[in-house]
């Protein structure tokens, strides 16, 4: 972007993941090398079968949320709140400090509140609809989380809630910085969050796209030749985006900086990754103009389709020796909806911390010589910008430009 | 300001299929609502709902994707069809193309048939596509691979705002460069899970829901689509583009107050509004016409009323504020968008569309809702205003122009 518009500052980040609490906590097991998947333990899985999955561990809410909105409060939104409130303390925002209609929330969620749909469903058919919780449903719309971050905070800006399948996360944060460019709030809640519910992973397991399920050892491997499907996770990432001049009229740390993003759709498959992803290379290239980038980090998720699609992507967009080296944060923290905001998170630290996100699992990668991959555990390297980049299944494709402050 | 032309317009609901059939039901005043056929109501209060009636793919869609698509995606892909050839746009323009739509329940009318199946354990094989058909953005990756546009896409589920916030990040989306035409509306069909989730919470009438009235009980639910095309203006101009009407701002708030009741003294409501006016530049004096909420629960229409005067002061009592819900149900995610397409119908063949269910005002609601039959009126500008579940507040200003 020759002459893009201003840039807007990421001053905090909140994170519930399934390797870790807390921005602290997730990047040390990121950079570390640490896995999120382990047996699934939240609901009963078929015999015989894949069994991993990357599920949000130790989490206790209540640390977190201090109003009694808390009981009500679904799993999902539980963990988009507390993520929210460590944004919130992470950008050093004080509560009583900040006119509350300035202050926006964008949220991205693909599936919302599905384990508790689900429980809804089965009382209307098998006891009637008389046996509907009036309790359980107001938390069933997809703005339930976003909502619940308004209550908690007593926010009365600009609330909205995205969706579109895997870039819901990178969406939710592409909209936050427009809240902040167009001036309808001054400071954003921007971020996204799913839940792992029983009913996604029978429907993965259905579509024999989970890993295991055709050969090969049950894994998460980006990029990796040997990769055979994904494992499913859960999570939540929320940033807080404004002005850099605000940021450093209040003596704000800066995390890092979006300088642009681009939203496309390329032709895909129905339900399914593209499997090719020319039509994204024009957006692509208007959005990184003549510079490079040090860092680009995928939504490369482990199964054949979209991991090709990228790597393919990634060799047209960058010379051989460009310097980009290409990282997914998904061997770590799995493939749900909104991982896209924890990814955008993962980019944020990387470039905050000058550390290089690695590919835990990449054994022997799936391209060429042109492309530099990440290493097996956190590399330091200076990077001064780096590119996310997301695809959806449905062909939906979403990208953020950030430099280094 | 750069200014917003509205190129093409396409609607599906209760009153008929077609911008046309819209048009003629809300100056009529028909009432849409009738009983559901769908799905069987039994155990619920009522056995109401706003259906479209006969829904078959159009011609035009492809075998493949008519056999696919969910109840929402076909309801979006028919106003959609409509709007595209109105604008008379080409394949060139497509490729550039955005497309935001807002809905609530997606695909969920196909999911839940599944689950259905599943939990009364019927022994049918399920196709998998059913349960992929499922999620919400899948109707806006149906419009837009359907109509190759490859632009800019999203879906927006903020409840019953959600069409209309579609509608204002598409105009935000023109305006901050980032696209020249884009699909915006809303979409949403009836599904047993919204049905029994109103249902549980006690918020659907008995009878056709009668907004403003003093015997309203509740909302009645509806289902059908609004599509626009909105275009940079001076692009629809250049291709010589017949402009239907003008998005002029939308203003958005959240009332941080309670995930189903609005804030009582409309706080929320006022500020969305306010927003509205003051990024439009409009002042109070020049609406014409406001397009309620309007949803028929005992809380809404009080709380609207009175947001409505706190921002018109005296000038409340001079403009026209009516539900077209009491024609064309609650839909949802959708009623964003059905709704701005009400106004703007209004304003451009000139009348005001009636609360057609209303026959005995409440004392607390003392506005000109226009009751029983439209009215006609020369009008220019229309607020529309959509308030949704989670205190998620935004109005929209739309304009006619002449030609």
């Amino acid at each position: 972007m020759v002459q893009g518009p201003a840039p807007v500052a990421v001053t905090g980040i909140g994170v519930v993941s399934p390797i870790g609490l807390g921005r602290q906590q997730f990047w040390s097991a990121l950079i570390e090398g640490r896995l999120g998947i382990a047996p699934i333990e939240s609901f009963p899985v078929p015999e015989g079968g894949p069994t991993l999955g990357a599920e949000v561990r130790g989490f206790a809410a209540r640390e977190f949320i201090a109003s009694s909105h808390l009981r009500r409060m679904d799993k999902l939104s539980r963990m988009v709140v507390a993520a929210a409130r460590m944004a919130l303390d992470d950008a050093r925002v004080v509560l009583g400090e900040i006119q509350p209609e300035t202050v926006g929330v964008v949220i991205g969620s693909a599936l919302g509140d599905l384990s508790e749909s689900a429980v809804h469903l089965e009382r209307v058919f098998t006891k009637g609809p008389a046996s509907a919780s009036p309790m359980l449903f107001p938390n069933l719309v997809l703005n339930a989380a976003a909502s619940y971050v308004a209550m908690e905070f007593g926010l009365t800006g600009v609330n909205l809630t995205v969706a579109q399948g895997e870039t819901s996360g990178e969406q939710a944060f592409i909209l936050g910085c427009e809240l902040v460019r167009t001036g309808r709030a001054d400071l954003v809640l921007a971020g996204g969050g799913d839940e792992m519910a029983g009913i996604v992973f029978d429907v993965y397991r259905r579509a024999r796209a989970l890993s295991s399920q055709r050969g090969g050892p049950e894994w998460s491997s980006p990029y990796d030749a040997g990769r055979n499907g994904i494992v499913l996770g859960e999570g939540a990432a929320i940033v807080a985006l404004e002005s850099p001049a605000r940021a450093c009229a209040r003596g704000a740390t800066i995390l890092a900086e979006v300088e642009g993003y681009a939203v496309f759709g390329v032709p895909s498959p129905p339900y399914d990754w593209p499997t090719e992803a020319r039509a994204a290379l024009a957006p692509l290239r208007r959005l990184l103009g003549a510079d490079g980038v040090e860092l680009v980090c995928g939504s490369g998720n482990s199964s054949r389709h979209l991991d090709a699609c990228e790597i393919d992507l990634c060799g047209r967009l960058f010379e051989p020796g460009s310097g980009a080296c290409l990282t997914s944060i998904k061997g770590a923290v799995g493939e749900f909806g909104a991982a896209g905001a924890l990814s955008a998170a993962a980019t944020c630290l990387a470039l905050h911390e000058q550390i290089v996100p690695p590919l835990c699992h990449l054994r022997e990668p799936d391209a060429g010589p042109s492309l530099r991959f990440a290493a097996s555990l956190g590399e330091a390297q200076p990077i001064n910008r780096a590119l996310l980049c997301g695809l959806a299944r449905g062909g939906a494709g979403a990208a953020l430009l950030f430099r280094k402050n | 300001m750069q200014r917003i032309a509205i190129t093409g317009l396409g609607s599906i609901n209760a009153l008929g299929t077609g911008v046309e059939a819209f048009a003629q039901g809300l100056q009529a005043g028909t009432c849409g609502i009738g009983e559901l056929s769908l799905f069987s109501s039994a155990g619920c209060r009522t056995s109401r709902a706003a259906e479209v009636r006969g829904l078959v793919p159009p011609p035009w869609l492809s075998h493949a994707v008519a056999r696919r698509a969910s109840r929402s995606a076909l309801l979006a892909l028919i106003a959609a069809g409509e709007a595209w050839q109105t604008a008379g746009l080409s394949g060139e323009d497509a490729a550039g193309t955005g497309v935001v739509m807002g809905t609530t329940t997606g695909g969920m009318a196909t999911g839940e048939e599944l689950f259905r199946a599943m939990v009364q354990r019927e022994a049918r094989r399920q196709r998998l596509a059913g349960w992929l058909e499922t999620p919400v953005s899948v109707p806006v990756d149906d419009v837009a691979n359907v109509f190759a546009c490859y632009g800019l896409r999203l879906t927006v589920s903020t409840a019953c705002s959600s069409g209309a916030n579609a509608l204002g990040i598409a105009a935000d989306w023109i305006r901050c460069g980032r696209a020249e035409v884009v699909v915006c509306g809303g979409t949403d069909s009836l599904c047993r899970m919204t049905y029994t989730g109103f249902n549980a919470l006690q918020a659907l009438d008995r009878e056709p829901c009668r907004p403003f009235d003093k015997r309203r009980t509740g909302l009645t639910l509806g289902e059908g689509a609004a599509v626009f095309i909105f275009e940079d203006w001076e692009r629809a101009r250049r291709r010589g583009a017949r402009i239907l009407g003008e998005f002029v701002s939308y203003g958005v708030s959240a009332d941080a107050h309670h995930l189903t009741q609005p804030r009582p003294d409309g706080a929320g409501a006022v500020l969305a509004t306010q927003r509205a006016l003051r990024e439009g530049g409009v002042a109070i004096e020049e609406i014409d016409y406001i397009n309620a909420h309007g949803t028929g629960t005992p809380l809404n229409d009080v709380v609207e009323t009175r947001a409505i005067k706190t921002v018109f002061g005296a000038q409340a009592y001079r403009i026209p504020v009516t539900s077209t819900k009491s024609m064309v149900g609650h839909c949802l995610g959708a009623a964003g968008a059905i709704e701005a397409l009400a106004s703007l119908l209004a304003i451009r063949q000139g009348f005001v569309p009636p609360t057609a269910t209303l026959e005995e005002p409440d004392p607390e609601c003392d506005l000109d809702y226009v009751p029983k039959a439209s009215r006609s009126r020369i009008l220019r500008t229309a607020l529309s205003n959509s308030y949704g579940f989670g205190g998620n507040n935004t109005s929209l200003i739309v304009r006619g122009c002449e030609g």
